[in-house]
């Protein structure tokens, strides 16, 4: 568990919080470059960490990512017009260019020099990996932009989707960081009965099903940790399940020849955007297999979802959510573990978006005071315990190192079967499928 | 009289089995904390801290006698772990190992007194 004070600590990410300081030190996802479209197109309405803003693309094909609200009547710039190197405020005409310079202000006087003199706030941004990425942290400070093994694939080799989280961030993180719930809520009650997820090992669903109690082994690294989740196979092999927790929000999960990622993104304290990445290094994958996997692909998508404080985004709820009790079917519950509907991410979503709540967060920031947690949740410990101590050095003024190091992202999970009953053995034996080039 | 936490012959990644609130799990809590070095390890003796913490929490919604006063020196064993303090939690968990109603808080105790309540 965790006192009130530490779970407020580690959940509030606003500006001006100490978590929403640490977490202005690195990048974030805001929007994938499919989503986004090409130049000139619709502006998007997006959050992270509590700032609302407005992503463009330009007539040259460059990226914008903008304060919400133009700076001269706090018009929202959504309504704006984007074209010829800019996005116009519907409002007054005034103009912005992608970098939020004030470029041509049409209602003041022909003469004046005001608009070289007024910029919105623009926020460095950089499009890598089919993603926009935005830093929205001191510009003193700005960050290495992480060196993930997915940004440097060809596109045709990699899909990023993401999809809505309708609470806190940690939630989703700490279901990321939880081996122990693949036996029981992604399960099927015939283990062979359960589609096979291509990233992880043939019979996958078997061996997590034939031992639901993993062992597990934590080890903190410089770029959060590693641990193991050991479970027993009935020839006396060992199926370990490897995943990296990478700070602030990242998790790489265990997988063969493909790379599995999810990066969590808080959009405030309430709502969180997980991208969920799958890539080989060297085949082409179908774009539909990640939506298909994730279970993102239904009716009813929409292109907008209103944030619990009224703000709009513009990315789709999906089908399955909380106000239609995720499609559950007790019926299916015959051979499925749980009866929701829209595949893994939607199973995950029931579990952690209902968690017993803090009372006055709108019911979306779980009350970690009150857990009672086994020694199967010994990572997730660490987890907190780590980006505790992130926080707090950060308010000592220990700038996080991590932040400069895009080097230390060349990571990825792996799911291994092996003799080794200890976890040092696996690292000895297997250590070279945990790095990246 | 209690044991004192040894460290001869502890091995901090092995996890005790936190089954019961008494002074034997305790001292063996003791232990492993004693012997513990280095975050890796004492997210291990949180994670155990966290099971005795449960035990006593479920003795404190029952309104069994005592049962607060020992949640509150968990708590206190639990963050000094959780910030490298070993020694304040070993100083904590031995005001837990030697409360005098710490048998009484055990679910298999407080269970046999509301049945004989019962009958």
């Amino acid at each position: 568990m965790l006192n009130k004070e530490h779970n407020d600590l580690l959940t509030r990410v606003g500006r001006g919080t100490p978590t929403g300081d640490l977490f202005r030190r690195f990048w974030w996802p805001v929007i994938t470059s499919e989503r986004l479209g090409g130049a000139d197109g619709s502006p998007k309405r997006m959050r992270v960490l509590g700032e609302d803003l407005i992503v463009f693309r330009d007539t040259e094909g460059k990226v914008g990512v903008l304060q919400a609200y133009c700076p001269h009547r706090r018009a929202l710039l959504y309504w704006g017009r984007n074209e010829e190197r800019g996005l116009r405020c519907a409002y007054h005409g005034w103009k912005f260019d992608v970098s939020g310079q004030c470029v041509d202000m049409p209602t003041e006087p022909p003469d004046s020099t005001y608009a070289a003199r007024l910029a919105t706030i623009g926020y460095p941004a950089e499009e890598k990996g089919g993603v926009i990425w935005v830093y929205l942290g001191p510009k003193d400070k700005i960050a290495a932009l992480p060196d993930y093994e997915w940004m440097t694939v060809p596109a045709e080799n990699r899909v990023v989707t993401s999809f809505i989280q309708e609470s806190n961030y940690l939630q989703a993180l700490e279901a990321n960081i939880d081996t122990a719930h693949v036996s029981y809520l992604h399960s099927y009650l015939d283990a062979d009965a359960g589609p096979q997820p291509p990233q992880f090992m043939e019979g996958y669903r078997r061996m997590v099903n034939g031992d639901r109690s993993p062992r597990l082994t934590v080890k903190q690294t410089e770029y959060g940790l590693l641990y193991g989740g050991r479970r027993s196979l009935p020839d006396g092999k060992y199926y370990w399940r490897m995943t990296h927790w990478l700070a602030p929000a990242t998790t790489q999960l265990p997988s063969t020849d493909y790379g599995n990622g999810t990066i969590v993104v808080p959009m405030d304290d309430h709502s969180s955007m997980s991208f969920s990445l799958l890539w080989h290094k060297d085949k082409t994958i179908p774009q539909s297999t990640q939506s298909q996997r994730r279970g993102l692909v239904g009716d009813d998508q929409g292109t907008t979802f209103k944030l619990s404080d009224g703000y709009v985004i513009d990315h789709p709820r999906g089908f399955v959510h909380v106000d239609n009790d995720y499609l559950i079917d007790r019926a299916m519950e015959a051979t499925k573990f749980i009866g929701t509907a829209g595949g893994t991410a939607a199973e995950d979503r029931a579990v952690t978006e209902t968690m017993g709540p803090v009372p006055d967060t709108m019911g979306k920031i779980s009350d970690r005071s009150e857990e009672h947690l086994g020694v199967s949740d010994v990572a997730i410990v660490a987890a907190r315990r780590a980006l505790i101590r992130m926080v707090k050095a950060l308010q000592d003024g220990v700038e996080p190192e991590l932040a400069q190091r895009g080097d230390l992202y060349h990571v990825r999970g792996a799911d291994i079967v092996t003799e080794h009953e200890d976890f040092e053995g696996v690292l000895t034996d297997y250590g070279q499928q945990l790095v990246t080039a | 009289m209690n044991p004192e936490p040894r460290t001869e012959m502890v091995n901090p990644w092995h996890v005790v089995a936190v089954e019961r609130i008494d002074p034997v799990t305790t001292t063996r809590v003791m232990r492993q904390i004693a012997a513990s070095d280095g975050i890796d390890q004492l997210a291990y003796r949180e994670a155990e801290i966290d099971s005795l913490w449960s035990l006593v929490h479920m003795a404190v919604r029952a309104d069994i006698p005592g049962a607060a006063e020992v949640l509150n020196l968990l708590w206190v064993a639990h963050d000094s772990v959780a910030d490298e303090r070993q020694e304040e939690a070993l100083a904590a968990l031995a005001k837990v190992r030697d409360h005098p109603d710490l048998e009484s808080l055990n679910r298999d105790v407080w269970n046999v007194g509301e049945q004989e309540e019962r009958s």
